[in-house]
């Protein structure tokens, strides 16, 4: 019954991702759409260079992927800074990391053009983590109110920062800026695929050989020491690797919150705590929220909806669900 | 006798005062949030903060205490004639979605003309008893209402109608050379704007001014002033022409690369193109209009010779040269 | 009882912000292969030493050798190799499962990049088996009774296979029958796996028991140190707990009672 369900997991990403080619404004034919990925796979049944090819691997096909690959960033570094924090109830969204690379975002865009985006992002979301955690901190222990509670101010912080600059930037750039406050996949292309395929990569895999140092770090500071375990070094390692993940996200489609600490959460119930198996399927079933997320966002109207209200309309009674359930799952203690 | 020539005078020049006073104007209006608005004029001490290049067009540089500060930053016309004329500079303050309430307190003024976009912005002006007019033009119709409110405001209402007859002039030389196009034949065309998913759709100046120009515009059933719509549904609409706001943050050449918009006639033709950096919310509309009309349909404006026609407008309308404006243009 | 494998010497600790130093020039020493009982009441400073111990705080001054080591200089994956520390039970963060648990003490053994191993697997199998609660191996750690619980970490420490145990208060929170489930077994550890039992107990009698060494401690200070045949007596009890006691003997063994003002 476990092996169905992770089976189920790990395919789910590909199946949502095939049936969201055949999905979108333009309408084109279920056949059509078969004719143009079997001419790219197989090499079979020659196709001219069409506006329906375009929009199906130009398109649609980049965005998908870019969907998935940012979906597994953000519930995979929810699932890491979860155990990291022993807190069921955290994500990168509530500890400020991803205003911080929206602010990271804004300063290179408003200002410091020369420099490449994805560093800026990357600097300023670990100055905000680095800063929810200190303020969080007691002896070696990380309590978790607190940390929620940093984690907010923090991010209030960045965001107020970003109207800052709003207010000091050029009218068309501004423009650029306020559109990271609200994630959306509407600009992807290949070349948005590219990067996130190289800076997700790096940082998630990593944290998938590191996933069983997750059990072990999420017994607390003290129990981890008694281990062996070196728990400052291997706790940054891991905050460094999952902020790595969500600025690259936040710089290419935006903020987007509640994946990273919906999805975790919902696979931690399905499969239980253990990291071994809950990493990896946190990145998939991540993967698939966020192509489900998108392709409802393109589709329901003619309009195109940033994904964050979707995911943000899904994820806040969630989380009050879960709040009110409480329990062991929730507070652990 | 004490009551004399002396005294007289002072009684008549008491008299003369109170009459004056009857005799001056009140001017009630309704705003764009459907505030009614009274005020005394001619104003004497306006603060405009979104249509400053009317101040020009109605020659009302001493009526004018404040302008916003996108007027210094990116308005080339306002930059053009300040430079110039270093003494008509006016005080700056801050930008339409973010007022500076203590320099506009600060300048005494009588009127406060801005935008409805910010509405708090405007209910907080009125807490303080600053009188303020919110406009937002969503018409060509509406845009005239709003410059003769202007002439009205300031006391040039026989300007005001000048200002219109010569826009006017330019929209009837458009519409002349387009009117015989059925609609079958009708170009498509979409204005896009900060973002490029962002459309001009039913509601505002740019969808009235495709139809003007006889074009098409696919977004023009929403009825909504712009939205954001995936990339499929722009090559869906496949239009003939693009016209890019001109203050977006990116140009022709990022479409032109982009190759998910590679199958749009607009893009396969090289007809994409950026408008110039003016506000639609002036008379500056109409060469706009005549821009675009020309880049619609080339081959019936082939004879029209954009800038000295423009230049002639600017001349008549703000007293300065196309050239000399043109070089206040930032990018 | 062999030689010398733990020796701790002037051990001093305090806290950073805290002036006064909770433990003052501790020393003893623990036999191998020997169960060791530290005692003492509240706040003696009996958790501080197993922190000491376990490289979890640092201490101020004096020595800790093993094997006549200094351990100051290993790192803490090294003192794991040594060290095996058996918390109170408690609440954790997440529903893990028992054997889940267990294996956690392999992480000594398991590299940064790395996951558990056959041999991981199996020893912590193994564990469980020792211990007579491999029926516990797929239960949820938060669904089973304190005792389980306490047997768990036990289990996870004897799959850490350092030769020192630590044990804090691994009685504390069960009732009767537990606590002499728990000690039972902690005897049989030492006894068959040849490990190093040092734990801390409140009650002098179960020490009494269960215990070949005594080592009392108060207010930070060590009060004596022995068999507790010869050190426990009603002095001793009067000393530090500062209650009278009277020694009765059954069945060989001494046993000290409270006694009460009637």
């Amino acid at each position: 019954m476990k092996d169905f369900k992770i089976l189920i997991m790990v395919l789910s990403p590909f199946l949502f991702g095939f049936i969201a080619l055949f999905l979108g404004a333009y309408g084109i034919n279920a056949k059509d759409v078969i004719k143009i990925l079997l001419n790219e796979t197989l090499h079979v049944f020659h196709i001219e260079d069409t506006p329906q090819k375009a929009i199906v691997l130009d398109i649609r096909l980049p965005r998908i992927i870019l969907a998935g690959l940012v979906g597994a960033a953000l519930s995979g570094s929810g699932v890491t800074l979860q155990g990291i924090f022993r807190n069921p109830l955290i994500d990168p969204f509530i500890l400020g990391i991803s205003a911080g690379a929206a602010f990271g975002c804004a300063i290179c865009v408003g200002f410091l053009n020369f420099i490449p985006i994805q560093l800026m992002a990357f600097i300023f979301s670990l100055l905000a983590v680095i800063i929810s955690y200190n303020i969080a901190k007691g002896q070696g222990e990380v309590s978790r109110l607190p940390l929620i509670l940093s984690g907010v101010i923090v991010s209030a912080f960045f965001t107020a920062l970003v109207s800052i600059i709003k207010f000091l930037v050029d009218p068309h750039r501004l423009q650029a800026i306020v559109f990271w406050l609200m994630g959306s996949f509407s600009l992807s292309d290949w070349d948005s695929v590219k990067i996130a395929g190289v800076g997700i990569g790096l940082s998630l895999i990593p944290i998938f050989f590191m996933r069983w140092r997750l059990n072990v770090l999420s017994l607390g500071y003290e129990e981890a020491k008694a281990l062996g375990i070196n728990v400052k070094l291997e706790r940054l390692l891991f905050i460094g690797f999952s902020t790595l993940a969500v600025s690259v996200a936040t710089s290419l489609t935006g903020i987007i919150g509640w994946v990273g600490l919906m999805v975790p959460h919902l696979v931690r119930m399905i499969i239980g705590p253990d990291h071994r198996i809950l990493v990896p399927l946190s990145f998939f079933a991540g993967a698939s929220f966020m192509i489900a997320a998108d392709t409802i966002s393109r589709t329901l109207t003619s309009f195109d909806i940033p994904v964050g209200i979707i995911t943000s309309i899904s994820g806040a009674p969630f989380f009050i669900y879960l709040l009110k359930r409480g329990g062991k799952e929730v507070w652990g203690r | 006798m004490v009551f004399g020539v002396k005294h007289s005078l002072l009684i008549l020049l008491v008299i003369l005062s109170i009459v004056k006073a009857s005799f001056a104007l009140t001017y009630t209006l309704t705003d764009k949030l459907g505030r009614s608005v009274s005020v005394e004029i001619p104003v004497k001490r306006a603060v405009v903060v979104i249509t400053y290049e009317l101040i020009p067009a109605l020659r009302v540089w001493d009526q004018v205490v404040g302008v916003s500060m996108w007027a210094e930053k990116s308005c080339d016309l306002y930059r053009a004639i300040v430079s110039e004329n270093p003494s008509l500079r006016k005080p700056l303050v801050g930008a339409g979605s973010n007022l500076n309430i203590e320099a506009i307190l600060k300048l005494a003024p009588d009127i406060v003309i801005t935008w409805s976009y910010n509405p708090e912005n405007v209910r907080f002006l009125e807490k303080r008893e600053i009188k303020t007019i919110a406009i937002y033009p969503d018409s060509l119709t509406e845009l005239y209402q709003v410059i003769r409110m202007h002439g009205r405001l300031f006391g040039k209402p026989n300007r005001a109608q000048e200002l219109i007859r010569e826009m006017e002039g330019i929209f009837d030389l458009i519409e002349k050379r387009v009117s015989g196009i059925p609609d079958k034949m009708k170009r498509k065309a979409i204005h896009i704007g900060g973002k490029p998913n962002r459309v001009s759709c039913g509601i505002g100046v740019t969808d009235d001014i495709i139809n003007l120009i006889g074009g098409i515009n696919p977004a023009g059933k929403i009825k909504k002033r712009y939205a954001d719509v995936p990339i499929e549904m722009i090559v869906k609409w496949n239009p003939d022409v693009i016209f890019i706001w001109g203050s977006a943050g990116y140009d022709t050449s990022w479409i032109y690369k982009n190759s998910q918009w590679r199958f749009i006639d607009a893009v396969k033709n090289r007809k994409v193109f950026k408008l110039p950096r003016w506000s639609t919310w002036s008379p500056r509309l109409a060469p706009i209009s005549l821009y675009m009309a020309k880049r619609l349909y080339p081959e019936r404006f082939k004879d029209i010779e954009f800038e000295s026609l423009t230049n002639r407008f600017y001349k008549k309308l703000f007293g300065i040269s196309y050239h000399k404006v043109k070089e206040y243009e930032r990018f | 009882m062999g030689k010398i494998v733990l020796r701790v010497k002037e051990l001093y600790f305090r806290h950073r912000n805290n002036g006064s130093d909770i433990l003052k020039g501790i020393s003893f020493f623990v036999s191998s292969e020997s169960i060791t009982t530290i005692l003492g009441p509240n706040g003696s400073g009996k958790t501080t030493i197993f922190k000491c111990l376990a490289g979890i705080w640092k201490y101020s001054k004096g020595c800790i050798e093993v094997h006549d080591r200094p351990i100051e200089r290993l790192d803490p994956r090294e003192k794991s190799r040594l060290f095996s520390l058996v918390p109170q039970e408690h609440e954790p963060a997440f529903p893990y499962t028992v054997f889940e648990v267990v294996l956690m003490g392999r992480a000594p053994f398991i590299g940064l990049f790395s996951s558990p191993k056959k041999r991981d697997i199996e020893t912590a199998n193994e564990a469980l088996r020792f211990l007579s609660i491999e029926h516990l191996r797929d239960a949820l750690y938060t669904n089973i009774s304190g005792g389980e619980r306490q047997l768990t970490l036990i289990a996870r420490a004897i799959a850490q296979e350092a030769p020192i145990m630590l044990l804090d208060e691994p009685t504390s929170h069960l009732d009767l029958k537990n606590q002499i489930a728990v000690l039972k077994k902690i005897r049989k550890i030492a006894k068959e796996r040849k490990i190093t039992v040092l734990m801390t107990l409140h009650d002098p009698n179960l020490s009494n028991l269960f215990s070949d060494k005594v080592v009392v401690i108060d207010s930070g200070r060590k009060i004596a140190e022995g068999r507790p045949f010869d050190i426990l007596n009603e002095e001793l009890i009067k000393k530090v707990y500062d209650l009278d006691v009277r020694m009765l003997s059954l069945n060989g063994k001494r046993f000290l009672a409270p006694i009460l003002d009637s």
